[in-house]
């Protein structure tokens, strides 16, 4: 919610957008300050810094593991661009959900988030002038998997009423299948 | 537009009766395809002990399996080492024949004859390569080890 509000307001004014770019302005701000300076805004970024503070947050509309199982046909340019920034993608998403289900901008917030991983922990045990490797000791380390989950947040019930998450989901389907970065 | 990596890497496991065994052989296999058969891979490739290796063609490999396009089987070894193989799961084959992805053209034959190669044979092609073109230059050494 907050990082969508931030960039309403630093699309919008080069001021707010300085503030945010540079470390020393930024991290002069506390809390208080920064709320009241997101108020300041633009209509969106001032209503959701105002939601954030009576904690009336977004609402869980989906929550779906992102696999191939579920999004049959998703494009290999959606995962050459979740490779490359997953954050981006996720931002891409938002857009064009709202786009595609007529709704206004972070009316439906997207999120793609990844569980961490370790890919490679050499440990001290040298055999034949190479370290060994954690996962050949340990079956838990050879268990751990990544996972990637897509969440959607609504701004409002009334749109979690009268959207079903079967609609949600086929218009997240038919955005994957046809994917390009804009 | 430059082709999609992600295509391209579903390709050659499909080329590869849908299997490659070893981490190690999956880096130096897009390696020799990128430099020495020139198909159109966008990883970035590093020098280390066991040859050329890429961080995002590994981020790749972990993104494929999360997603469910490949299963990963991972066995200890007596060596000391872990080694992974990866298999293309029904969903992953489905996507590649729906999809159509075009094929560069001298891909299949570079692949066919790549794949005829142990992996030892590979790293030692992929170092020689690596060292002909100058990768070892200062802050671009060697730091680390890939595992098959």
């Amino acid at each position: 919610m907050m990082e969508k509000a931030i960039l309403d307001a630093a699309e919008k004014n080069r001021k707010f957008r300085q503030v945010i770019v540079e470390p020393s302005r930024f991290t002069a701000l506390h809390d208080s300050t920064f709320q009241e300076l997101l108020e300041k805004q633009t209509p969106f970024a001032k209503c959701i810094a105002k939601a954030i503070a009576e904690n009336k947050l977004y609402k869980a509309a989906l929550r779906e593991p992102l696999r191939v199982k579920k999004f049959q046909r998703i494009a290999g340019q959606f995962l050459d661009h979740v490779r490359e920034d997953t954050d981006d993608a996720a931002h891409v998403l938002t857009m064009k959900l709202n786009a595609r289900l007529g709704l206004a901008k972070y009316e439906l917030i997207c999120d793609i988030i990844k569980s961490r991983v370790p890919r490679e922990i050499n440990i001290d045990l040298i055999r034949n002038d190479e370290p060994v490797e954690l996962a050949s000791k340990s079956r838990i380390v050879r268990s751990l998997q990544e996972e990637i989950t897509l969440k959607v947040y609504s701004r409002s019930d009334r749109l979690l009423k009268g959207l079903t998450t079967n609609q949600l989901k086929q218009s997240i389907m038919h955005i994957l299948t046809s994917w390009s970065k804009s | 537009m430059r082709r999609s990596d992600v295509s391209l890497l579903l390709l050659l496991f499909h080329l590869n009766d849908g299997a490659i065994k070893g981490r190690k052989r999956i880096q130096k296999l897009v390696f020799l395809l990128k430099k020495q058969s020139g198909i159109p891979f966008g990883f970035d490739f590093k020098p280390y002990f066991y040859g050329p290796y890429s961080e995002g063609l590994a981020d790749t490999i972990q993104l494929f399996t999360s997603i469910g396009l490949l299963k990963e089987r991972v066995v200890a070894l007596d060596s000391g080492f872990a080694q992974y193989s990866y298999t293309l799961t029904p969903e992953a084959k489905k996507l590649i024949t729906k999809s159509k992805i075009r094929v560069p053209r001298n891909f299949r034959k570079e692949v066919t004859v790549l794949s005829k190669m142990g992996t030892n044979e590979l790293v030692r092609a992929s170092k020689r390569i690596i060292s002909d073109t100058s990768y070892l230059t200062p802050g671009n050494s060697p730091t680390r080890l890939t595992t098959t």
